[in-house]
């Protein structure tokens, strides 16, 4: 039977919780991606700067929607909390020559904390330094031909692992792990990718401790699932690879003083076959 | 997709077509109510699914439930039936991803909804593929399992999408067998498809050991196209081999080796294995001590064969590129001086290394403060490597010699004692290697800005006729990258040297004219003063000249398409610079429009692509390597087949695997339709019920 072969996969006998009940039904973390030009050959070569640079941001934005599914990404918005910033500049920023290689540094900032920065993507060789920045539409279809061909792992495991895909989780005693607030088809995300969970452990001292854990499957309660388990039926389940001595979590999650604070993808395998087949298609034929 | 509705188009506006007279040019009118019906009906399905998208999900589908009511249950309104039954299962496929909590009820509400379309329309393609997504949604059922193994039968225009669903399906329930299979099938229809090979790799590891051999020849062969795919087929070769019963086999080395040759070409982490594979493993503790102290000595294993030793240079170029970023230029200079080292000579990757280490010496001065290291890499190159520069790996010579050209430049050196020790010979050997690509691998490229250095060099020398003809060349490079003024400027300085230019100053005129918007100038006869004794430049030339006319000259819009196409697919010319996909693409649409089809644009992929032999050969600025645009092959079969119904009057047609399809009540003419059928690549014309093969 398939359906018992999945609540198989998810191991889970005694669900626990501490009332997150709408948990499930929030969206993924949104990330707000821009475009800065800062080699002064291609920053003075557009007048309207401005606009090519927010263009640029919504290819950026597309390509990490379609490769990176356990966040969203806005170009351009500047409410959000965490922006990625892919900036255009030297690959060797001491360098002073006159023909350098020039590439997309990615750039995250993030809340309270100091950004992350590595160089991601290269533009232009140093031998190909001399040849012209071209129109607006060469740049940006430049920047796409450049994307096509550029698989997405570093960023997703580098910068991108900073971001916290969720701020709650619904811990689970047995197997001791937790419950995404997400399904995994949401998140085109298969079964062997690592999350790190912080969690508070409350007691007469109150601790936050990160766990490293490893997604195994959908959560599919036996029987009725609880109050608060209900959002979370469906949800990816990631079991704690190493719990450890002395075990300080699974008692907490027993008496329920674990709260889930951040949670954040370590090892992304992704499923692109999910990422693609999200909608369904327009009526009518057409671009849905 | 085009939608088929044509083939369920009501008796009315049959009555209508029926009754109207033959039309002289053999095509019945098309403007039917049975269109307007329809647009109708969008408008309205739309307008509900705009409701639903501003959070009013109720409103919405109470709209489309009551416009679906009204459209009865007679034959003719099926498309009304359709329409607003598809409308309804997209709103509740929609209200199930922001309503999760009544997630599973609304997937079966929709599911519904496109089984009542199925049951009209047993193979709609919108129904089929909202069901297909419903039923993902829901999770897979055993119950499922029988629509999942027949909908790659049903949309045979999909089918490799719905293989890789029914691989997920088997995957789900740890079939892994038969998840195999699909995948399999999958990538066979659709290399392209990165959710079956990563599913075949998944189903491949489950399988276990005896999958090694099967996991590695998929890594080889996707290694050019399909990095990141290759990268997890090697990575899961290594992770069976580090299983309880798996081996430290040939079978493990070949897939190290392969992996590391990819982190290296893919700038990823060098040395990064998955998490069973022990650092302490010859190859793994080898290759990361050489990353760290740049010695040979510390990777015996690596230099065992040639194929290992040409991975462990790529690592090294890598690896230095990876410590020039860090900054830590003196690993990076251990790093590629020892790669140049060991490299195999003359090959592409020691030019590589050598090139680094010139450009290091050139931006790190205190790595090499009296010069002497760069002195000793170009008498290194000039005594022994010159000669054999010419026939060995021809993008890494020309980027070596951009490079040392460069370099000079900046040091304002433009001859040498040497002659090759100056910018002048290194960018003439560098348009010479260009040349020889374009003559070899039919990869031109124009570089305008090299050849107008090189003219201004010569010009300031007194060397007026090299000026002149390099002023020339600039002039072309520049015309074919659309930069418009800089080619004027061009000509006229080759013009003041003495140089023939009447053809050249021909092209600027008329293409000025055309960048003004001057449809003017897209009169046959100006078109046709585009020549000159550079052929391929003429046709380059030519193709934008029509393809821009198509835009600007709406009486004679489609002919001056048909024309632009024509040089592409038949006249195999080459696109240059973005701005020519774009007009390509434009030329496209202006074909297939009219006809009732949707052009489906496509991304550009370094050549050889697996399917290059249909690909149009595109070169873009910027890129050392030839790049292939591969238009879906029904969108092209459909631009021939408008071709060839130049003087025809369009009509809605599909075409599908080569398949056209003319729809009611369009009337072709028998000659209209033996001109469709000797289009390359139409396997079939249907009309109607009828088919009329080839």
């Amino acid at each position: 039977m398939l359906n018992a072969l999945w609540k198989c996969t998810c191991l889970v006998a005694a669900i626990t919780g501490v009332g997150w009940s709408s948990a499930a039904a929030q969206k993924r973390a949104a990330v707000t991606v821009s475009v800065d030009l800062a080699v002064p050959r291609y920053r003075d070569r557009f007048t309207d700067r401005r606009a090519v640079q927010a263009k640029a941001a919504t290819l950026f934005a597309d390509y990490l929607t379609r490769n990176v599914g356990f966040l969203r990404f806005a170009a351009d918005d500047s409410t959000r909390p965490y922006r990625l910033a892919f900036v255009l500049d030297r690959f060797d920023r001491s360098s002073t020559s006159g023909f350098a290689e020039v590439g997309f540094w990615v750039r995250l900032e993030r809340p309270d904390e100091s950004p992350v920065e590595s160089y991601w993507l290269q533009f232009r060789s140093a031998d190909q330094s001399l040849v012209r920045v071209g129109g607006e539409d060469e740049f940006l279809n430049e920047i796409k031909t450049k994307l096509a061909h550029r698989d997405a792992d570093s960023l997703r495991t580098g910068v991108l692992r900073w971001v916290p895909i969720s701020e709650t989780g619904l811990p689970n005693l047995d197997p001791v792990g937790v419950v995404l607030p997400f399904r995994l088809l949401d998140l085109c995300m298969k079964r062997q990718s690592t999350v790190e969970l912080l969690a508070e452990l409350g007691g007469t001292v109150v601790r936050e401790v990160p766990f490293a854990a490893r997604v195994v499957g959908n959560f599919a309660p036996r029987g009725q699932p609880t109050r608060e388990a209900a959002p979370y039926v469906g949800g990816g389940f990631a079991q704690v690879l190493a719990l450890p001595q002395p075990d300080d979590l699974t008692p907490s999650i027993a008496r329920h003083a674990v709260k889930i604070k951040k949670i954040f993808v370590t090892s992304y395998v992704h499923d692109p076959t999910a990422c693609g087949n999200r909608a369904p298609l327009a009526v009518g034929g057409g671009t849905p | 997709m085009t939608r088929s509705w044509f083939n369920r188009s009501v008796s009315i506006a049959q009555a209508v077509a029926l009754a109207l007279p033959p039309s002289a040019s053999a095509w019945a009118v098309q403007d039917t109510v049975s269109q307007r019906n329809r647009e109708q009906v969008l408008r309205s399905v739309n307008g509900a699914l705009a409701t639903a998208a501003r959070g009013d999900f109720s409103t919405a589908r109470s709209s489309l439930e009551l416009a679906l009511a009204s459209c009865g249950s007679a034959a003719e309104y099926r498309e009304c039936r359709v329409l607003n039954a598809s409308g309804l299962g997209s709103l509740l496929q929609r209200q199930a991803a922001a309503q999760p909590e009544a997630r599973d009820t609304l997937y079966a509400q929709a599911v519904g909804y496109y089984d009542r379309i199925l049951r009209e329309v047993p193979n709609d393609p919108e129904a089929l593929y909202g069901k297909a997504v419903a039923y993902r949604g829901l999770g897979a059922h055993e119950w499922m399992e029988s629509f999942f193994v027949q909908a790659p039968t049903l949309d045979p225009a999909r089918s490799a999408l719905y293989l890789t669903f029914k691989g997920d399906y088997y995957a789900t329930a740890r079939r892994w067998g038969e998840a195999a299979d699909a995948y399999r099938a999958a990538i066979q229809r659709d290399a392209d498809d990165d959710g079956a090979r990563s599913g075949l790799i998944d189903a491949l590891e489950a399988l276990g050991l005896a999958s090694k051999a099967e996991l590695l020849r998929l890594a080889k062969d996707w290694e050019l196209r399909y990095s990141s795919s290759a990268a997890d087929a090697y990575r899961a070769v290594l992770t069976l081999s580090f299983a309880p019963d798996g081996a430290r086999d040939s079978v493990a080395d070949a897939a190290m080796v392969g992996l590391v040759r990819l982190q290296a070409r893919n700038r990823l982490a060098v040395g990064a294995v998955p998490e069973p594979v022990s650092a302490t493993w010859t190859p793994v503790r080898e290759i990361r001590g050489f990353l760290r102290t740049a010695s040979t000595q510390t990777a015996p294993w690596w230099r065992e064969s040639a194929e290992r030793t040409n991975a462990l240079a790529q690592a090294a170029l890598a690896g230095g590129r990876a410590a020039s970023g860090a900054p830590n230029y003196e690993l990076a200079e251990r790093l590629w001086r020892e790669g140049a080292g060991f490299a195999p000579r003359l090959s592409a990757i020691s030019l590589d290394l050598q090139r680094q280490l010139a450009l290091l010496y050139s931006t790190q001065k205190r790595l090499d403060p009296d010069g002497k290291k760069f002195d000793a890499l170009e008498q290194d190159i000039f005594s022994e490597k010159m000669g054999a520069l010419a026939v060995g790996d021809l993008e890494a010579a020309q980027r070596y010699h951009t490079t040392l050209a460069l370099i000079y430049l900046e040091r304002g050196v433009w001859r040498g004692q040497q002659a090759a020790r100056g910018a002048e010979q290194q960018f003439t050997w560098a348009l010479d290697k260009a040349d020889e690509r374009f003559q070899r691998e039919r990869f031109y490229q124009p570089l305008p800005e090299i050849r107008m250095l090189l003219a201004n060099h010569f010009d300031s020398i007194g060397s007026k006729s090299l000026a002149a003809r390099r002023y020339s060349e600039a002039a072309r490079g520049f015309l074919d990258l659309d930069d418009l003024e800089d080619a004027d400027s061009a000509v006229r300085r080759a013009a003041a040297l003495g140089a023939q230019t009447t053809d050249l100053a021909r092209a600027v005129r008329l293409r000025s004219a055309l960048a003004r918007g001057d449809a003017g100038a897209c009169g046959a006869q100006s078109v046709s003063s585009l020549g000159g004794s550079d052929r391929a430049f003429a046709l380059r030339q030519r193709f934008k000249v029509v393809a821009d006319c198509a835009k600007l000259d709406p009486k004679r819009a489609r002919t001056h398409a048909i024309e632009a196409f024509t040089l592409v697919d038949s006249a195999n010319i080459a696109l240059v610079g973005g701005a020519d996909v774009t007009r390509f693409e434009r030329v496209m649409g202006a074909l297939l429009g009219p006809f009732g089809m949707t052009f489906h644009p496509e991304h550009l992929d370094p050549l050889p692509a697996p399917n290059a032999a249909g690909a149009i050969r595109v070169s873009l600025p910027g890129e050392t390597v030839p790049f292939g645009y591969t238009a879906q092959s029904d969108d092209l079969v459909g631009a021939r087949v408008a071709a060839a119904l130049r003087d025809v009057r369009p009509f809605p047609l599909e075409v599908a695997a080569g398949v056209v399809s003319i729809v009611p009540p369009a009337r072709p003419s028998p000659e209209a339709l033996a001109r469709i059928q000797q289009v390359s690549g139409v396997k079939t014309v249907k009309y109607g019920a009828a088919t009329r093969s080839q």
